[in-house]
């Protein structure tokens, strides 16, 4: 995994913003060599994010594509009122939700599986006082939290957005950000109570 | 005197995801802070954020190589790219078009034959793809299909303890190409994985990687 693309502060802050600006501008003119490094420096950041939407690695991995798909067929209608980065996450937060409609009801029609047992599954959460413990619980804790809701908390605490920049990612004001991050705090605080375990 | 006024409880209280991410823009972080330094809950709370921040940022990273989307995003686009080129002009008038195409089809099909004759045992070369057509997959030494229930961080982690990375699929039915220790893993090495992964709840299959030159 890229490191230097994931992790840092601020989606925009991750990458060189005016490269991928200039990118862009070359994949408008037809340029594939120019969509083949988007698509590596993003791949990583983009499938991450839309595996914790989604919580499917097949549906995160066509959702890539898709988006490049999209950058390829308009890059020009990048306005260069965010960074590329965070266009390019809005993108894929809109396809990822579109992708996971798309497989509810198609699981919900023709399979025999329950969708949400399968998504959700999970088992209550134990007493585990270490870190590792705490990773797993909340791996299954956030399988609890709606897709809306995990796209927040791992926009904020993975990418280390702004909520600002998660407004215009989700396309939805600010006070709504706040408060699916809200909800999902009660929800994790609820499933993760090693989370409190060193509080005063 | 900092002429930063102090935030009410329940706006800081929503900001503290924010902080704890380091996110907020001075005015609030100075606000937000301030408050924080005086209110009991909002620094038990802010405590366990930072505990779940750090626990997000350590959860599993995906080992999904790049190449194989990017090798299905090029034939994507090279699918496009084919559609869009302009079509013959169109000729319905007389039958000149249709007997010029007719003594083409029939060019063609002689030159088959021969080709077929004199080569009979082409290997397949056939416009379809398969897993192990994709060029990620030349390079792929397990063929794996994980059980259905198993959660991607079950396989992300199954794929640790084999030093496997995907690099190709998954195919319509589920099958991934896994390459071991970057490739470099014998094939003694391989049959013992697979004979391993075989028996693994989390796995329904587990083969030697279908290739071109494996058939």
């Amino acid at each position: 995994m890229d490191e230097g693309v994931q992790g840092q502060s601020g989606v925009g802050a991750r990458t060189d913003d005016a490269a991928d600006v200039a990118l862009l501008k070359r994949i408008g003119l037809g340029d594939r060599a120019a969509l083949s490094e988007l698509y590596t420096r993003y791949y990583h950041p983009l499938l991450r994010f839309m595996y914790r939407v989604t919580r499917r690695l097949d549906l995160a991995q066509e959702c890539v594509n898709d988006v490049m798909m999209v950058v390829w067929r308009n890059s020009q209608s990048f306005g260069g009122r965010s960074s590329v980065s965070t266009w390019l996450m809005g993108i894929g937060y809109r396809k990822a939700l579109k992708s996971l409609e798309a497989y509810r009801r198609w699981s919900d029609r023709f399979a025999s599986v329950d969708f949400d047992a399968f998504i959700e599954r999970s088992e209550p959460p134990a007493e585990h006082s270490d870190d590792a413990d705490l990773r797993d619980l909340l791996e299954e804790g956030m399988r609890h939290l709606s897709p809306e809701q995990r796209a927040v908390v791992e926009l904020t605490y993975f990418y280390g957005c702004s909520y600002e920049e998660i407004a215009a990612i989700v396309v939805c004001p600010v006070n709504t950000v706040k408060t699916r991050m809200f909800h999902a705090r009660a929800k994790l605080k609820d499933l993760l109570p090693a989370l409190g375990k060193d509080a005063p | 005197m900092t002429g930063r006024p102090e935030l009410d409880h329940t706006t800081v209280y929503e900001l503290l995801p924010w902080l704890a991410n380091g996110s907020l823009a001075a005015a609030e972080r100075d606000g937000a802070e301030l408050h924080v330094r005086s209110c009991i809950v909002c620094r038990r709370e802010l405590k366990e954020l930072e505990r779940l921040r750090l626990a997000v940022r350590s959860q599993p990273t995906l080992h999904v190589s790049a190449e194989g989307g990017l090798d299905r995003l090029q034939r994507q686009l090279d699918r496009e790219a084919a559609k869009q080129r302009p079509a013959p002009p169109r000729r319905d008038a007389g039958y000149a078009p249709f007997l010029r195409y007719a003594a083409v089809a029939s060019v063609g099909v002689a030159f088959l034959g021969v080709l077929l004759w004199l080569a009979p045992n082409v290997p397949n070369q056939a416009g379809y793809n398969t897993l192990a057509t994709h060029s990620d997959a030349q390079r792929a030494q397990i063929d794996l299909i994980f059980d259905q229930q198993t959660a991607v961080a079950d396989i992300q982690a199954l794929l640790q303890t084999v030093d496997g990375e995907i690099v190709a699929g998954p195919s319509e039915l589920g099958r991934y190409g896994v390459r071991i220790h970057g490739g470099s893993a014998t094939d003694t090495e391989v049959n013992a994985l697979i004979d391993k992964l075989a028996h693994d709840p989390r796995v329904r299959f587990a083969g030697r990687a279908f290739t071109e030159s494996s058939q």
